[in-house]
């Protein structure tokens, strides 16, 4: 044991509670010689300064950390929650949305081997499917969460190489891949026969997205490392998942990054058989 | 709610969701080679019975939110394999002897075999957190795996503080210091992260967690200084060597209220004694040091301090679990900052 003495300070004086406030400094903190409402207020007080101090240093630090991820987290409280709320509602929208496109995909096609053709024309931007996607587009304005439900590939489905043409009229993003943009709309392409289900969630939208591999828990299980986050032309993300025959039903979940920084910026997770939503 | 149907409610939560998160915790415990040198050590605390507070408030606050218990059963494990973990280094840190009634684990096993398993221990808490990506989804699995980040940064931060303060015998430290301390080394662990992941499981990632820092660290900080208290003033069934933190030369609220109101002389005799090593501090001089707290009020101080801190507590609680619908989850985190005072 170190036998030396020193004096402390926490950015404050010698007896280190923070110095201005009353009954914190100089010789005392409160005593048990005051009254009980003295002291009792005193350690809220106290207590209070504490922990605001705390508030605001892990803004300052999230701040630092996730700029441009958190950046509401430096605006004025209802101006934050206004933005929060936009996003929330953005957010929930999107989600409803792409459900509700999920039943109408299925009720349009009469059935679940229909829906996936449904679903595989609208991922090829054909038909009259395609003009879902401008709707999304419109409905997402910049990115939330969203999930693509309840799509199946129709048996021997072959994919059709590469990403669609799809265009995106209205859309003003004029970037071309690989250049930072905002993610307008997004595009899903399965390459397998079994029921899937992905769950996309981006937390930025401005950067080139990369995924390394989706793990199942089971740690036995050969992930999966065939996918590919793009930004088209048009400003749509798109998402392409290869899913081979022998690949074992599961829940795949992986990290989305930033390709510029490796930062993470949200997460991928594909459902891979029975247990994904129908 | 009375005091007698709190008093009554909050031991039987504890027991309740302390059994199943125990239960639980028990699949996550490897059962394999090599035992004899990790896996008993590491399953030893874990065993010994411990309050179960942690969980059970990551349980009732997602619950109050409106989470199954198996929503956040995953997170409660994953709570009391990490607390585990990191007693087992306090003890070793602090060079405990005692641990819940019973030799603290170095004491057993030696400190690098125990080390190892703290270390293992706190590894096998990251098991049920990758199991939340799939159970809750990624967005609110990842969002715990960020608060469990800070969390154990913050908790790191606060030990270091402490640790140090020790090793470098310092002198001039006042209650806010202690506060930022305790915030840091005990109430993030053990309340903070336990309500602001609870409220994430419940509303699944739409809960405002701000307010919830406030809650957790005035309930935590009570806590705190309870168990400080306790450590001076309770019988055997505390678990804990009495006085045992003058002995460690803790910086407790006690301590700092006692250096600065003793005489030059006796603040003199104090730091002298903290500048010495644990083993060559005398049971005496120890005894010496707990009487001048009882004649400077020194007990009395902490008291009233925590018990204005558990009034913040209660008017935090009021501004965030008064719009939830009554349940008895919500009447369990009400009733644990009184239930702070009662326990043992």
């Amino acid at each position: 044991m170190n036998q030396q003495t020193q004096s402390y300070s926490n950015g404050s004086d010698s007896r280190g509670a923070g110095g201005s406030e009353p009954g914190s400094q100089g010789t005392g903190e409160h005593s048990a010689g005051d009254s009980w409402t003295d002291t009792v207020g005193y350690s809220v007080k106290l207590g209070y300064r504490v922990i605001e101090e705390q508030i605001r240093q892990g803004q300052r630090i999230a701040q630092q950390v996730n700029s441009g991820t958190y950046g509401v987290g430096t605006m004025n409280n209802d101006v934050q929650e206004l933005a929060q709320s936009i996003q929330r509602y953005c957010e929930d929208s999107a989600q409803l949305y792409m459900r509700l496109m999920g039943s109408m995909t299925s009720e349009m096609s009469g059935g679940t081997a229909a829906n996936g053709d449904a679903v595989n024309n609208w991922m090829n931007g054909s038909g009259s499917v395609s003009g879902l996607s401008q709707l999304i587009e419109t409905m997402l304005g910049n990115l939330g969460t969203f999930n693509v439900d309840g799509f199946r590939a129709p048996d021997g489905y072959q994919p059709a190489g590469g990403f669609s043409q799809q265009s995106s009229p209205g859309n003003s993003h004029t970037s071309t891949n690989n250049s930072v943009q905002s993610v307008r709309a997004m595009q899903v392409r399965v390459d397998d026969g079994k029921p899937v289900s992905v769950d996309v969630n981006l937390q930025v939208t401005a950067c080139v997205y990369e995924v390394d591999r989706l793990h199942e828990k089971d740690p036995s299980i050969a992930a999966l490392t065939e996918i590919t986050l793009k930004n088209s032309d048009e400003g749509a993300l798109m998402v392409s998942v290869t899913i081979a025959d022998e690949q074992p039903d599961g829940t795949y979940s992986g990290i989305i990054y930033d390709a510029a920084n490796r930062r993470h910026c949200g997460t991928l997770c594909v459902i891979v058989g029975t247990g994904a939503k129908q | 709610m009375t005091a007698a149907a709190t008093s009554s409610l909050i031991p039987e939560v504890l027991r309740e969701y302390g059994s199943l998160t125990h239960t639980a915790l028990l699949s996550y415990l490897p059962e394999r080679e090599p035992k004899r040198y990790l896996y008993d050590i590491l399953a030893d605390y874990p065993t010994r019975s411990g309050k179960m507070m942690r969980p059970s408030l990551c349980i009732a606050t997602a619950r109050a939110y409106g989470a199954t218990l198996d929503d956040a059963l995953g997170t409660a494990v994953a709570i009391e394999l990490l607390h585990n973990a990191l007693l087992i280094h306090d003890d070793i840190e602090d060079e405990s002897e005692e641990r819940r009634g019973r030799p603290a684990l170095h004491q057993l096993h030696g400190i690098p075999l125990a080390i190892n398993a703290g270390d293992a221990l706190s590894l096998l808490s990251l098991r049920p957190l990758i199991e939340n990506l799939h159970l809750l989804g990624t967005r609110v699995g990842v969002r715990i795996l960020d608060e469990t980040q800070r969390m154990a940064a913050e908790t790191a931060e606060g030990q270091a503080m402490e640790l140090g303060w020790r090793q470098d015998n310092i002198e001039g430290l006042g209650d806010e210091d202690y506060l930022i301390m305790v915030l840091k080394k005990t109430c993030w662990l053990a309340t903070i992260y336990p309500v602001r992941v609870g409220a994430l499981i419940g509303t699944r990632g739409q809960a405002d967690l701000e307010p919830l820092i406030r809650f957790g660290f005035f309930l935590g900080a009570a806590f705190q200084i309870q168990d400080d208290l306790l450590n001076l003033v309770a019988d055997k069934a505390y678990g804990k060597e009495l006085n045992g933190d003058i002995l460690e030369g803790k910086r407790t609220i006690m301590l700092l209220h006692l250096l600065q109101h003793a005489t030059e002389a006796q603040r003199h005799e104090i730091i002298r004694f903290l500048g010495k090593s644990r083993e060559t501090r005398s049971a005496h001089q120890v005894n010496h040091i707990r009487q001048l707290m009882d004649h400077y009020g020194s007990i009395d101080y902490a008291r009233q301090i925590a018990h204005g801190l558990a009034g913040a507590a209660l008017h935090e609680y009021s501004l965030i679990f008064e719009c939830l619908p009554e349940s008895r989850d919500k009447r369990f985190i009400e009733g644990l900052v009184t239930w702070v005072f009662e326990r043992i």
